[in-house]
């Protein structure tokens, strides 16, 4: 069967993440990747993963992709939804039916919002820092197959690789850290999609083409994202460097 | 019946909407975001929605006229006035 092609590329997955975190690493990148992996290792449709801030509230941190209509999806659950419950209770909430009456009187925007983007079914996988819940990873798929136990404890483990990530930026000797990490990963997104705007207002171009421009220069410049934001939104990098999505001169393309 | 956002901030496209009207306006984020905000508390609209409106390209913020109410837009224009206001508040999030 497929189990042990996926166990080996679940260990590489492992290394991968060992290996980022020891270097000065980029946790919004990290995030992504890590959840690009849960889509492919559990094989569904998107994947994304959300913090707590400050006020108690959940904030999409990273998506396996960065499509807006994703990102607004997940950030849709700042308040209603799965992983808000899953937040909440501290317990995973899997194999979530769309499509059925408990999810639409449950939380009508979410399920609305989830089918129209053309997913049948969720799981919500609680990010746990000890006996405290911090986020939440949250699963979409598109086709109804459900997701047995093995699933759920590998999504539970990606998950916890996602807190230590987390939990692993630069100011660990600071008390208090866990806090303060959190918001600092959350200011981070915002910084990024403050950044597509400004690019996709300079280049006339979508701010998901926006992204996919930023983001192909920081990987090959080995920067990473929210640094890179930092400058781009203090003034101090000339976004006249950064290469132009060919998204970004209509006139040539669209007609 | 209308979808209340309680504040909006939440929302990945009120950030990528104030990115755009930092440049379109050639002002700091912040002053963006308050920009913005006005222009959702002005038009009596949630802040998501009007960020929608920007990211999409149904309107733009410009530095010709003082009032936020005027810019080019061509979307809904459905108040005057209130020059003077500056939105409900301003954003205190992100402290530590």
């Amino acid at each position: 069967m497929i189990g042990m092609a996926r166990e080996r590329r679940l260990a590489e997955v492992f290394v991968e993440v060992a290996d980022s975190l020891i270097d000065d690493f980029d946790v919004i990148d990290l995030l992504h990747r890590l959840s690009a992996r849960c889509v492919e290792l559990l094989d569904v449709s998107a994947a994304g993963i959300l913090l707590v801030d400050a006020h108690g509230e959940l904030q999409i941190i990273a998506a396996s992709d960065e499509h807006t209509r994703l990102l607004e999806l997940f950030a849709l659950q700042h308040d209603q939804g799965p992983c808000v419950e899953c937040y909440r209770s501290g317990t995973a909430r899997t194999n979530i039916d769309l499509t059925g009456s408990e999810a639409a009187s449950g939380w009508p925007r979410f399920a609305a919002q989830a089918r129209e983007t053309g997913y049948v079914a969720t799981h919500a996988i609680p990010l746990r820092l000890r006996n405290r819940v911090v986020g939440a990873l949250n699963l979409f798929q598109t086709n109804p197959h459900r997701l047995g136990d093995d699933d759920i404890a590998l999504a539970q483990a990606l998950a916890d690789v996602a807190t230590i990530a987390i939990l692993q930026q630069r100011t660990l000797e600071q008390s208090h850290i866990e806090n303060s990490q959190l918001e600092t990963a959350l200011t981070s997104r915002i910084l990024i999609e403050q950044v597509k705007g400004v690019l996709a207002e300079r280049w006339n171009t979508s701010v998901d083409d926006a992204f996919t421009a930023f983001r192909s220069y920081a990987r090959a410049r080995h920067l990473r994202l929210s640094d890179l934001a930092t400058r781009i939104i203090s003034g101090d990098l000339n976004t006249a460097v950064i290469p132009a999505p060919a998204a970004a001169r209509p006139q040539d393309r669209l007609g | 019946m209308v979808l209340e956002w309680p504040s909006g901030l939440h929302r990945p496209v009120v950030h990528q909407a104030t990115g755009m009207i930092s440049i379109q306006l050639d002002v700091t984020m912040e002053e963006a975001l308050v920009r913005l905000r006005a222009h959702a508390y002005g038009s009596e609209r949630p802040l998501g929605e009007v960020a929608e409106d920007v990211v999409a390209r149904r309107l733009r913020f410009n530095n010709l006229d003082d009032d936020f109410d005027n810019e080019n837009n061509d979307a809904d224009d459905g108040n005057d006035g209130n020059d003077d206001v500056n939105g409900p508040y301003s954003p205190d999030g992100g402290k530590g």
